[in-house]
């Protein structure tokens, strides 16, 4: 297959980094590098193993054992507390470095980013060039691996069978023959679906592939459906992008660790002040706001907070005075971080003339309208549908009509 | 309904509605006698109606039997055997 062939065919490369906090945490102690380490869940009640290394995983240590087996199992072992933040930052500047190389990226869960190479073939000799390209945007301290193949999942599964700070090349023609041996665990479906799979003696794709369509469509559902397709490499979903989102971003670090909720409040005001003084926010009001708080020994706590109306400074204010009241933090604050997003003029909410059935309509539809664009602020994409006709005449009953995003 | 908003429409916003759901069915001679759901067996008192539709065979052909059925507790139900893959579905009609 020829080089620039070869990209307009194999669409989606796969970057891979298993164990993405712990990798990063790495970043600041390379000392610990094949040490047994455990990341541990974040704040809550039960403290448990949230992730942890290959070497602590040869000592029997797993995901969700509690602190105290772990320490039993292998005393040697290193505890890392979580920071979403730092994760956070470091995902997206790896998101960052791979728009760089190609327009369309998709970040999915930390640690995964998906890329479309398609129509990229003169810029890369071979597809082989390509996947050193990528691993070169990515630190090599994390290990990262490349999957390239012409489906999203099966680019997953050639990443995860790469080693680290390697890549694994998919051809169409080799796609089934491929995933045949791969887990059905790397199925990204219901985990009790990936249960009653086992249960039923089904562990590989090659296993669920060999069924009958109807069959598996009956007994699992759709989920199941979706499953069988993936097994047969048929896979069609394409790289989402992430939304390009207008935001303002304001930092501060305090002179000295905060320990008082009055001190963090003043200092959030100052924060938030700042912010509106800016000229990109002159008028202007905001739905949703991402707050970042850096606690001492390299910790961070970190919220989203949507509102039920665009705020300006004032009401930001008060909003998260409210907010924040019951907030008990695990050490003292160093510094904070807010983010501003879903910026809309002030004047969003236009007013109509009383009294006319214009109004009365408009009227009764603003609170409907409202929370459609509080729940798509919140979630990306409107969750309410309305009904629409597609073929009202037809004699199959599914195509008569569908539901589609109510986005006013 | 909800009025239309006027807003472009978006491939990605668009869900289908009324999809076909898979069921287990007991056939004697090609016709339902019981439906299985959640491990329960329900028989079929009578099939009140039945028709076939065969459709779209300049792409995936169509070809499904209806059965509108009145349940042992007395409750309606519109299922379709797919006469391609041999599959049973419920769907509203």
């Amino acid at each position: 297959m020829g080089p620039a062939e070869g990209i307009s065919v194999m669409t989606i490369a796969c970057v891979w980094v298993p164990h993405f906090a712990l990798r990063v945490a790495l970043l600041e102690r390379p000392e610990l590098d094949g040490v047994p380490l455990v990341l541990t869940s974040p704040s809550s009640n039960r403290a448990v193993v949230a992730s942890c290394t290959p070497e602590a995983r040869r000592h029997g240590i797993v995901p969700g054992m509690p602190l105290r087996e772990v320490t039993a199992l292998c005393p040697e072992v290193v505890f890392l507390s979580p920071n979403p933040a730092r994760d956070a930052a470091a995902h997206a500047r790896i998101v960052e470095a791979l728009e760089r190389f190609s327009p369309l990226v998709e970040p999915a869960e930390l640690g995964c980013w998906y890329v479309d190479l398609r129509g990229l073939g003169r810029h890369h000799s071979s597809l082989a060039e390509a996947a050193r390209r990528l691993l070169g945007l990515v630190s090599p301290a994390l290990r990262p691996r490349v999957g390239i193949a012409p489906g999203k999942f099966t680019a997953a599964v050639a990443a995860r069978c790469a080693r680290p700070g390697s890549f694994r090349i998919v051809a169409p023609a080799d796609v089934r023959a491929f995933l045949a041996p791969a887990p059905v665990d790397w199925l990204p479906v219901p985990s009790e679906l990936i249960r009653r799979l086992h249960r039923l003696g089904l562990n590989t794709l090659a296993d669920l592939a060999a069924l009958p369509a109807p069959a598996v469509a009956a007994r699992f559902g759709p989920a199941g459906q979706h499953a069988w397709n993936l097994a047969n490499g048929r896979d069609e979903t394409t790289v989402f992008p992430r939304p390009r989102l207008e935001t303002v971003q304001e930092a501060f670090n305090f002179p000295a660790p905060v320990t008082s909720r009055e001190a963090l409040l003043l200092g959030l005001e100052r924060l938030v002040r700042r912010a509106f003084a800016r000229p990109k926010l002159q008028h202007r009001h905001a739905r949703q706001a991402r707050l970042l708080i850096l606690i001492e020994n390299n910790r961070s706590w970190e919220r989203v907070m949507t509102f039920r109306e665009p705020v300006g400074a004032k009401r930001l204010i008060e909003t998260l005075r409210h907010r924040l009241e019951q907030l008990d933090l695990p050490g003292a604050a160093e510094g904070l971080t807010l983010e501003l997003i879903g910026l809309v003029s002030e004047t969003a909410r236009q007013e109509r003339l009383p009294g006319s059935f214009v109004e009365a309509r408009s009227r009764r539809l603003r609170p409907l309208t409202e929370a459609v664009r509080q729940l798509k602020q919140r979630y990306g994409d409107s969750p309410i549908y309305r009904i629409v006709e597609v073929e009202p005449w037809s004699r199959i009953p599914e195509r008569r009509h569908a539901l589609m995003a109510y986005d006013p | 309904m909800v009025e239309d908003s006027g807003a472009p429409a978006r491939a990605d916003g668009v869900r289908p509605l009324n999809q076909p759901r898979p069921i287990t069915v007991v056939a004697s001679a090609g016709r339902p006698v019981a439906l299985i759901e959640g491990g329960r067996r329900r028989r079929v008192a009578t099939i009140q109606d039945s028709w076939q539709i065969d459709d779209e065979w300049w792409r995936e052909p169509i070809s499904r039997r209806y059965y509108l059925l009145l349940l042992e507790d007395g409750v309606v139900r519109t299922v379709y055997h797919d006469l391609i893959s041999g599959a049973w579905f419920a769907q509203g009609y």
